[in-house]
């Protein structure tokens, strides 16, 4: 059975993807930050990681960076709500959705997801990382 | 302070001269004409009488008595020859005592009087008389004469009276000359003054200059003509300092609310960044939670239509958001590449033609060869829909025209040597509906503002296409009256590149 693992420091968002991939037959590890994440996927490495960018204590960016750095083959998506999330660091009007997509593509995202999206592009890219 | 004379005769250059002028000919001339009449009086008397006394001298000297006396006959012949040869109107002769003759019948009363009045006589019979005391062969004797003093007097009433007239006629002559004088400096002194007037009233081109041959006149011109140079000069240059002044206030002021208006935007829209980064995080969950509980309830549970309406409801909320992220992302550079504007709004024109209502007449003004932007054509397609959409909605009760003009043009860029032109579009969007307040204006970019009616609008689409044109490095400016229309203008930097070749 492959294995997921969701890193996000929303409860319902881990929640709803945990739901949604165990139905569709995948065995879901979460973690709600990323440091959580990232000693999480060391101890049990998933066939995907997907990760939130925005994040409190180490960001989606870090989390990428390292398990690339250790694992070179990892299958990561990360993904977005967007915004300009300043009250966390960021400037203002600096970086934004596409922005942040771009930034985890460059660290090292296979794949990318804007916050909100359907079941099935969730079900979607899970599957087409998984076969690859 | 000095109060300003009443402007009557008497305080006039003219009139001062006149009055000054008949005030001394009222006292000169009756003074000069008592010193006159007294001169000429004396001279006259003296004259009369010296020739007279002379006269009078001469008859004794040569007088020879025993001739005389020698008869009676030949004393009336020696008294009227005395008559008849001096001038003079009366003679007698008195010898040791006794009247000898006269050459009269009745004797005067000065005779007897023995008078000899030396001055003049005006009253009376009009002689002056005198005698002539002689001794001759031992004994005392006396020659009397009497002069007619009328001619004498007529000539000095004579010369009296051509000193008056001379006199008069140098007084009104003196007053003329004075009138005349006083009004060839009065005149070039008037015009000075009224061309001063019409220069103080704010004719510049005036010139100041007088009809005069008089130095001092003609200097005060010359010095008034470079007074009004002068001021002329320093009330343009004030007036062009003034107008400048007025100019760079309202200029600072457009700008400074332009300023707040855009800080207050930046505020808002990273605002409602961090909002939609939340909201996606909420939406998130729903949109998978709802998908999942669709699969759960059955078909024909009543709560099946709820969950779909939460469904529904997440997604609309979806799109609501991805129009706030829109935007608050007004710096965002990538994605861009020049595009074409002109093409781009054909392009929406020809979507949106169909929709406009009848009552609408779309007048459109695209010039093709507007050079190109750099931009996202998705995003500036957005902009024009939007602005079509909010004019088509302006006139959907009343109809109107409905307005585009895509335009090339230039804009002052300043820069730290002066300013600098750089190429622009200007993309107007105009309709003649029922207009706005100034406090919608106020906010009309705001995310979320909106004058609709719930579920006619968001509030999102000018705030969106807001940010698509700042992010495009453009300026949208907008006017409106109430009931006249509104006119959205777009401003857009065009970019240096080489047209595409035709595919």
């Amino acid at each position: 059975m492959p294995s997921v693992l969701v890193i996000d420091d929303e409860l319902a968002v881990r929640e709803s993807m945990r739901q949604v991939l165990t139905r569709t037959g995948f065995e879901v590890v979460t973690a709600d930050n990323g440091v959580a994440g990232v000693e999480a996927y060391f101890e049990h490495p998933t066939d995907v990681v997907i990760v939130d960018i925005i994040m409190p204590r180490s960001d989606g960016i870090a989390v990428i960076k390292q398990i690339r750095a250790r694992y070179p083959k990892a299958r990561i998506i990360a993904m977005t709500g967007g915004g300009n999330f300043w009250p966390l660091g960021y400037k203002p009007n600096t970086l934004v959705t596409d922005a942040y997509l771009t930034l985890a593509s460059q660290s090292g995202a296979d794949a990318l997801m804007k916050k909100p999206f359907r079941r099935q592009n969730l079900i979607e890219t899970v599957r087409g990382l998984v076969e690859s | 302070m000095v109060r300003p004379p009443v402007p009557s005769f008497q305080n006039t250059l003219v009139g001062r001269l006149a009055i000054l002028q008949f005030a001394i000919h009222l006292i000169l001339p009756p003074v000069l004409y008592y010193r006159l009449d007294a001169v000429i009086r004396r001279s006259a008397s003296e004259t009369f009488t010296h020739h007279a006394h002379a006269y009078a001298t001469a008859l004794v000297h040569d007088l020879e008595l025993a001739d005389v006396l020698q008869s009676p006959n030949r004393t009336v012949a020696f008294l009227d020859a005395i008559v008849q040869g001096g001038g003079c109107s009366y003679s007698a002769i008195e010898y040791r005592g006794r009247l000898l003759g006269s050459s009269a019948a009745e004797t005067p009363s000065w005779i007897r009087r023995r008078g000899n009045d030396e001055t003049l006589a005006e009253s009376g019979d009009g002689i002056y008389a005198l005698s002539e005391r002689f001794v001759k062969a031992g004994a005392e004797g006396a020659i009397y004469l009497g002069f007619d003093t009328r001619p004498t007097l007529n000539q000095v009433r004579e010369a009296r009276y051509q000193i008056i007239v001379a006199l008069i006629v140098y007084a009104l002559a003196s007053v003329a000359a004075a009138v005349i004088f006083a009004r060839l400096v009065s005149r070039p002194l008037t015009q000075l003054q009224k061309a001063s007037r019409r220069v103080a009233m704010g004719d510049p081109a005036e010139h100041l200059g007088a009809d005069s041959t008089m130095v001092e006149i003609v200097n005060l011109a010359k010095d008034l003509e470079f007074m009004r140079g002068e001021l002329v000069g320093t009330s343009a240059r004030l007036r062009a300092e003034m107008s400048e002044r007025e100019n760079e206030q309202a200029q600072r002021e457009v700008l400074e609310n332009h300023l707040r208006h855009e800080q207050r935007l930046a505020t808002v829209g990273t605002f409602a960044g961090g909002l939609a980064h939340e909201f996606n995080n909420i939406l998130l969950p729903m949109l998978l939670f709802s998908e999942q509980a669709l699969d759960d309830i059955p078909h024909d549970h009543p709560a099946r239509n709820n969950v779909e309406s939460i469904l529904d409801a997440a997604l609309r909320a979806s799109s609501v958001v991805s129009k706030l992220l829109a935007f608050s992302r007004p710096h965002e550079k990538h994605q861009m590449e020049p595009i074409d504007p002109a093409a781009v709004v054909a392009e929406a024109l020809g979507l949106f033609s169909a929709l406009i209502p009848a009552n609408i007449e779309l007048l459109s003004d695209v010039s093709a060869s507007g050079g190109r932007v750099l931009g996202d054509p998705t995003l500036l397609n957005q902009v024009v829909l939007n602005l079509i959409s909010n004019a088509v909605f302006a006139m959907r009760e009343t109809g109107g025209t409905l307005s585009i003009s895509l335009t090339p043009g230039e804009q002052s860029l300043p820069e730290p040597s002066g300013t600098r032109l750089s190429p622009i579009v200007e993309l107007r969007v105009k309709d003649n509906g029922k207009g706005m307040t100034r406090d919608t204006l106020e906010r009309i970019f705001e995310p979320f503002f909106t004058t609709r009616e719930v579920g006619e609008g968001t509030g999102l689409g000018l705030s969106v296409v807001h940010g698509i044109v700042k992010s495009m490095g453009g300026s949208i400016s907008v006017s409106s009256e109430i009931d006249a229309g509104t006119e959205f203008v777009i401003v857009l930097p065009t970019i240096d590149v080489p047209p595409l070749p035709p595919e």
